[in-house]
């Protein structure tokens, strides 16, 4: 029995490996990761904020 | 015509002589003008016939009775008025022999209770008495026994707060909680006594009783305490997307507690208006939240099913906000989400964008298209179970879908073509995101799916480090948008 099943029969013929060197995906990770990282952190600022602006909201 | 007066089952039949105001007689002391004033507005058109239950014992009333009103010198009645509304004159026979047609056509019912200034307690309406006929709705559903007989009904829990045991907060999230305890059995049903408490657990010297009101952190802490991963929304810190996000976690299933001046609500849906006309070319996506022209909402102080529309009211039954007046809302987030909508739109787009995987270098079928991105939450279990009815556009979508192991809460993205979508609803991709991660790790993606190429993780399907593969699809179809996390009407 083989350690990683096939999730489709033939996946081998039907699907082909998105990235041939492992440079390549090195590089898309790192374009993903440079994009992301400065949006995430303002986000996660805005969240800081609307919680701390949750402890003066009184509702009746 | 009213049967049985003086009887246990009093029934009302709408006709020339005794109409609404017959109602109010019928059941006083406990239904006073305020609170037919509540319920008429929303069942004239519909309801042709009132079945009175009388010494009605509520759980919900009892136990803030219990715990508040017991301790009065003067003690309102422990019993309730239940009222059951039906679409055509029913007679208790009829009822009680579960005839059919009279069950067809049970609109729910409203429990009246004793107290003052507020008399409408829970309430479990038939989504048909809307005004409002076209919507997008979470809803649950209820059996409900009267006269050895059982009836049901499909609405959103309503309740009026009485002013003193419980105010506008513990009456939202009294709803908000019903709703998911009625929907879903890990969620266990909670009295109105327990959500005071579980509000102020940190009421940081101030009494419980009678209530002065509560802070909204309270209502996040209540729903934490309450299995629950809230997040908080602050229009001032989200002014370019609130009301998308707004509409982004209705769209996924998820009712949420919204803030407006001094007072709080739930939004369980949305109406959208596909006739807009479509936004000029931007370089910002275009979301399906731009066809939201209102949200449902349940605001206590009025009755359920009002429309809160993005200009304010339309007509007499609309709610008297505006979007603009929206200040805050609360997610009751399942505990396995940890990405938030905003993370998972940030990440997803960074992705649609990206020159390896984006829409311009692997779907040249959508070159030039005026796109539109439909984003929500759902249960992987939820989207497996629409695969094949929707057909995903090709086999070998359905197949890998059906069989990939995904985790319980999957983010979805759609991909259409703006007028596809608008006219008839239909998509011709999406993008397929672990609702576990977090929005740090690239490697977060299940599926990418164009009209011509389908991109998978085969890697985390079997929990390994990511594995992308590529399957060339051939011709495929645009398909129907996934339903399943609101009931449209």
């Amino acid at each position: 029995m083989p350690t990683v099943p096939e999730l489709v029969p033939n996946e081998a013929e039907l699907a082909k490996p998105l990235f041939a060197r492992e440079e390549d995906y090195a590089d898309f990770r790192e374009s993903f990761m440079d994009k992301a990282i400065p949006e995430l952190e303002r986000l996660l600022e805005a969240r800081r904020k609307s919680e701390q602006e949750s402890r003066q909201r009184l509702l009746r | 015509m009213i049967t049985n007066a003086q009887g246990l089952f009093p029934v009302l039949e709408f006709d020339e002589k005794d109409g609404w105001d017959a109602l109010l007689a019928l059941v006083k002391p406990e239904l006073d003008r305020r609170g037919l004033e509540r319920l008429q507005p929303l069942l004239a058109a519909d309801c042709k016939c009132v079945v009175v239950e009388r010494h009605y014992i509520d759980r919900d009333y009892r136990d803030t009775f219990s715990h508040f009103h017991s301790k009065r010198f003067s003690t309102p009645s422990a019993r309730c008025v239940r009222l059951h509304f039906f679409s055509t004159p029913v007679s208790e026979s009829q009822i009680a022999s579960e005839d059919k047609g009279t069950v067809s056509t049970y609109l729910g019912y409203s429990i009246i209770r004793p107290t003052k200034p507020n008399c409408i307690g829970r309430t479990m309406l038939a989504h048909r008495v809307r005004s409002e006929k076209t919507a997008h709705i979470s809803q649950c559903e209820e059996d409900v026994h009267i006269l050895g007989a059982k009836l049901h009904v499909e609405g959103f829990p309503f309740i009026s707060q009485d002013a003193d045991a419980t105010v506008c907060a513990q009456s939202a999230l009294w709803m908000l909680l019903r709703y998911y305890s009625n929907r879903y059995a890990w969620y266990s049903e909670i009295l109105p006594f327990q959500i005071t408490n579980l509000a102020t657990q940190h009421a940081a010297g101030n009494r419980v009783y009678p209530s002065a009101g509560l802070f909204s952190w309270q209502l996040a802490e209540a729903l934490r305490l309450q299995r629950f991963s809230p997040v908080v929304y602050s229009r001032k810190q989200y002014k370019d997307n609130f009301d998308h996000l707004l509409y982004t976690y209705i769209e996924s299933g998820l009712p949420l507690l919204v803030t407006v001046p001094e007072h709080v609500i739930v939004a369980y849906g949305h109406v959208s208006d596909y006739t807009r006309t479509a936004p000029l070319p931007q370089p910002a996506f275009t979301y399906s939240s731009h066809f939201n022209r209102g949200f449902v909402i349940n605001d206590d102080n009025y009755f359920p099913f009002q429309v809160l529309n993005q200009n304010g009211p339309k007509e007499l039954r609309d709610s008297k906000f505006d979007w603009e007046k929206i200040e805050e809302f609360i997610v009751p987030l399942p505990e396995k989400v940890f990405l938030t909508a905003e993370q998972a739109q940030t990440v997803i787009e960074i992705i649609l964008r990206n020159s390896v995987v984006g829409i311009d270098a692997l779907a040249p079928l959508l070159k030039g298209k005026n796109l539109l991105l439909r984003l929500f939450l759902t249960s992987s279990k939820s989207f497996k179970r629409r695969l094949r009815e929707r057909g995903m556009g090709s086999p070998i979508v359905e197949e890998v879908y059906r069989r990939l192991p995904m985790p319980h809460f999957i983010w979805v993205c759609e991909i259409a073509d703006y007028a596809e979508y608008a006219n008839q609803r239909k998509v011709v991709g999406e993008v397929l995101w672990d609702a576990t991660r977090n929005g740090h790790e690239p490697d977060g993606w299940i599926a990418l799916h164009y009209p011509d190429k389908l991109l998978v993780d085969v890697g985390a399907a079997f929990n390994r480090p990511q594995e992308l593969k590529a399957f060339d699809l051939g011709p495929s179809n645009s398909y129907s948008l996934f339903r399943s996390n609101l009931h449209s009407l």
